[in-house]
């Protein structure tokens, strides 16, 4: 009778062997550098950002069987580590490079200068933006999210998500007129 | 489309195509394989705390016991209530139980026997006539107790109302000097009792004003003789 009810818990090691590490960075590395490439929009920052992320999933991976979408999760983390580290890091340290290998290489030397200092002009204006309005046009130009997966990671409805995004791109385009870049 | 939507497509595109250094993957792996290797945290921090805390907090609770049981007292004698009232019943009052001699770790309170506590004692039943007394034992004098009996003994003409408001010092100055008149006029006195001095009627003095008046002046009234 007694063996009959026992019911076989899941220990330690049981719960461990569910954390199959190579399989979630495999699939979602990339998704959390561009995520966090996005905030700080420096490689090396970003490739660190994505290490302390899968640190997390470590720390907590017994909540890992109780989370519903680990996509949505792990991009919430991803964003919430890369605007930490990215205060910590000068402004002019992200936008150089990054604005720099926009630009053709075969352009001449003066058009590549002025095409790299729109470049800059439109990143530090994204920078200005409001918080959410901010995060909805980064996210949405992650094509591996979709309106809904942004709604869930803002805790939006999807409606919201297309107001934010509109008012996003109408904001930043008068802040660039206005700068004298259009 | 304008220049300026064309800039921030530019953008976002170059944000979304941005692709990481090759190796990245196998560089987490090897640098995540050690956080891997560390056990889970089966406790809540502030839990993993709780322990010693409370360890200490018991320790601290029996060093305080135990400190404040090891003081020296003296054991006490009493007699509780519950031993009192089945004598007052009795028929023979002169037998009283000899007092309780309790330890000392049990002279705080007198406890009150349950059965005892609810059976009501009333005044008619607690004669106090017979009831033991148990009067306090004696203290050492006060200062003030100590003052009155040294003024008693040697200065007896002392107002006791001014002891409170003498002091001490003062008090036994005046208290010596009184006595040293007191050894210097013995003698006087022991002869003043052998052979007493005639009391002296002091009269009192003469008018020789009126007379001398009367002198040099010649009373205007008196007819001369």
């Amino acid at each position: 009778m007694i063996e009959e009810l026992h019911l076989p818990l899941p220990g330690i090691r049981t719960i461990e062997a569910t954390l199959d590490l190579p399989g979630l960075v495999a699939t979602y590395s990339t998704l959390i550098f561009r995520v966090a490439h996005s905030v700080v929009r420096n490689r090396a920052e970003a490739e660190d950002v994505v290490q302390d992320t899968f640190v997390r999933v470590i720390e907590h991976r017994r909540k890992l069987p109780s989370i519903r979408d680990l996509r949505v999760w792990l991009v919430r983390i991803a964003w919430n580590l890369a605007l930490d580290r990215r205060r910590r890091i000068r402004p002019e340290q992200m936008d150089d490079l990054f604005a720099a290998s926009l630009v053709s290489t075969h352009l001449p030397a003066d058009q590549a200068l002025s095409e790299t200092q729109q470049a800059q002009a439109v990143f530090c204006e994204m920078d200005r933006l409001p918080k959410l309005e901010r995060q909805a046009l980064l996210l949405s130009a992650l094509e591996e999210l979709d309106t809904a997966e942004i709604a869930r990671i803002l805790g939006k409805s999807d409606s919201a998500v297309r107001a934010l995004l509109h008012r996003a791109r109408t904001r930043l385009r008068e802040r660039l007129k206005k700068a004298g870049y259009a | 489309m304008n220049s300026t939507d064309q800039q921030i497509d530019r953008a976002l595109h170059a944000l979304r195509h941005a692709a990481p250094s090759d190796g990245m993957d196998q560089r987490l792996l090897a640098r995540l394989k050690d956080h891997a290797a560390t056990p889970a945290p089966s406790w809540h921090p502030v839990l993993t705390f709780a322990p010693p805390v409370a360890a200490l907090l018991t320790a601290a609770l029996l060093l305080m016991v135990f400190h404040h049981a090891q003081r020296p007292t003296a054991p006490a004698t009493i007699q509780t209530t519950a031993q009192a009232a089945p004598e007052a019943n009795q028929a023979t009052p002169q037998r009283i139980q000899s007092p309780v001699v309790l330890p000392a770790s049990h002279t705080s309170v007198p406890i009150l026997s349950p059965s005892t506590a609810s059976q009501p004692a009333t005044a008619a039943e607690i004669d106090p006539a017979y009831l033991p007394s148990f009067p306090a034992p004696e203290a050492p004098l006060t200062a003030d107790e100590r003052r009155l009996l040294r003024a008693a003994q040697h200065a007896p003409t002392y107002d006791v109302a001014q002891l409170e408001a003498l002091p001490e010092p003062l008090a036994r100055r005046q208290g010596a000097v009184a006595q040293y008149i007191h050894h210097m006029l013995a003698p006087l006195i022991t002869a003043e009792s052998f052979s007493p001095t005639p009391a002296v009627e002091h009269d009192p003095p003469p008018l020789t004003q009126p007379e001398a008046q009367s002198e040099s002046q010649p009373d205007s009234n008196s007819s001369p003789q």
